[in-house]
């Protein structure tokens, strides 16, 4: 069945092509070359992208063969196809899609391995990140346990995100500048997920009133804000990364892990095009060379105090907290 | 009389700070072991006997219950083997 059959629409998808104007050939910095997008349901998927990638600036242009990237959606297929410029395949999801904005959301997991794997020791990391001090710490867990509504705390303390669900990060092999790893924003909106906890509710509404943005299910993706996120394509050094537990720990409570449970925890946290070896060989490089630390938490305004004081910045959110720290393992 | 156990000849393994990470060729999974099963992965460098595992482990952990260390033992070459990272070999006479 196609993506736009009226017995596929749901309330908040854009399953109508009829008007959409969006280029189908996008240039984004962070990418060597051009990556095109083509096939019948291309602009479908277009304008889902355009709500998961508000930092990304799409620049109209022609199909060529020097594209390096080519990808092709059709709404009976619904494959997302990787191809160089020489027409082979380089990856891609090739599991039918249910609709355009999984569609899309697979795209960009997909164009972000690509990305990665262009950087020396890349990896997509399931992280967001905060600018402290002209350096980026990054802060990763899994889905659905605090790294968006941390980011959006980050936001209301005045402070820039790189982002807060994935970033990409890098060696640069310059030990001459001491920061050999490097953090890279995506462009990719902030996402909260509704309903909000009773307890930040009220805190959070000047956030949602100004960046209202767009709702698809249970999530509220926010309208892109310059002065907050920081846009694709300059990388920032990296200079510490906390593992986050929303634990119920009060005060915060930090903690070094040993190097083989970091590995193993980034192990699960990451992406690495490339197979097994690269990626474990990219995350030894990550755990050797960035502090890490373990952040037993309970309120996100918590964590961002814990955090500030990681980089050395003067808190500025509403709940200054005392943080212990410990040795452990 | 005793079996041979080795190493899968496709499996690597990568030590980090005391404790290995094993990779089989072609296949995607990172498979952590903790200190005990990196201790014996590091002693099968060579292919051993299982006799020769268990006085190894033993002699390790002085402390423990010898039916607790057997019992480890074998639920930890069980995992291994099981995986694919190691395997049996019929005796054929003692490997140094």
């Amino acid at each position: 069945m196609p993506w736009d059959h009226p017995a596929r629409r749901t309330q908040n998808s854009a399953c109508d092509a009829s008007n959409l104007a969006l280029p189908s050939i996008w240039t984004f910095e962070g990418l060597t070359e051009p990556f095109t997008v083509s096939g019948d349901a291309a602009p479908l998927v277009l304008r889902e992208l355009a709500t998961l990638l508000p930092g990304w600036r799409p620049a109209p242009g022609e199909h060529g063969a020097g594209n390096a990237v080519h990808i092709t959606f059709n709404q009976t297929g619904n494959a997302i196809h990787l191809l160089d410029s020489a027409g082979q395949e380089i990856g891609g999801d090739f599991n039918p899609s249910p609709d355009p904005f999984s569609a899309a959301y697979r795209l960009t997991a997909a164009l972000f391995e690509v990305m990665a794997f262009a950087q020396p020791n890349g990896l997509v990391l399931h992280a967001g990140a905060v600018m402290t001090q002209n350096q980026a710490i990054a802060f990763a867990a899994p889905s659905e346990t605090g790294k968006s509504i941390l980011g959006a705390a980050c936001a209301l303390a005045g402070k820039r995100l790189l982002g807060d669900d994935r970033i990409i990060v890098s060696s640069t092999g310059d030990t001459s500048t001491g920061n050999r790893h490097m953090a890279h924003p995506l462009g990719l909106a902030q996402k909260i997920r509704l309903p909000l906890p009773d307890a930040i509710v009220d805190e959070f509404a000047p956030l949602l009133s100004l960046r209202p943005g767009r709702r698809i299910a249970d999530s509220l993706f926010l309208d892109w804000d310059e002065a907050v996120q920081m846009p694709p394509g300059k990388a920032v050094p990296l200079s510490a990364l906390v593992l986050l537990h929303r634990d119920g720990t009060t005060p915060p409570r930090m903690e070094r892990p040993s190097q083989p449970q970091a590995v193993r925890t980034l192990l699960q946290l990451s992406a690495a095009p490339g197979g097994p070896t690269r990626h474990l060989a990219a995350v030894r490089a990550l755990v050797d060379h960035v502090p890490v630390t373990t952040l037993h938490y309970a309120s996100c305004f918590e964590a961002l105090d814990a955090i500030a004081d990681l980089g050395h910045t003067p808190r500025r959110s509403p709940h200054p907290t005392p943080v212990r720290m410990a040795e452990g393992g | 009389m005793a079996r041979i156990i080795e190493r899968d000849p496709d499996t690597s393994g990568t030590e980090v700070d005391g404790e290995i990470f094993l990779i089989k060729a072609r296949e995607e999974d990172i498979h952590h072991l903790d200190a005990i099963a990196s201790g014996l992965w590091r002693f099968l460098e060579h292919p051993r006997d299982e006799d020769e595992l268990e006085d190894v482990m033993r002699a390790a952990f002085p402390d423990i219950p010898q039916e607790t260390i057997d019992a480890d033992l074998t639920r930890t070459l069980e995992t291994l083997i099981e995986a694919g990272y190691l395997r049996w070999q019929p005796f054929q006479g003692r490997h140094d």
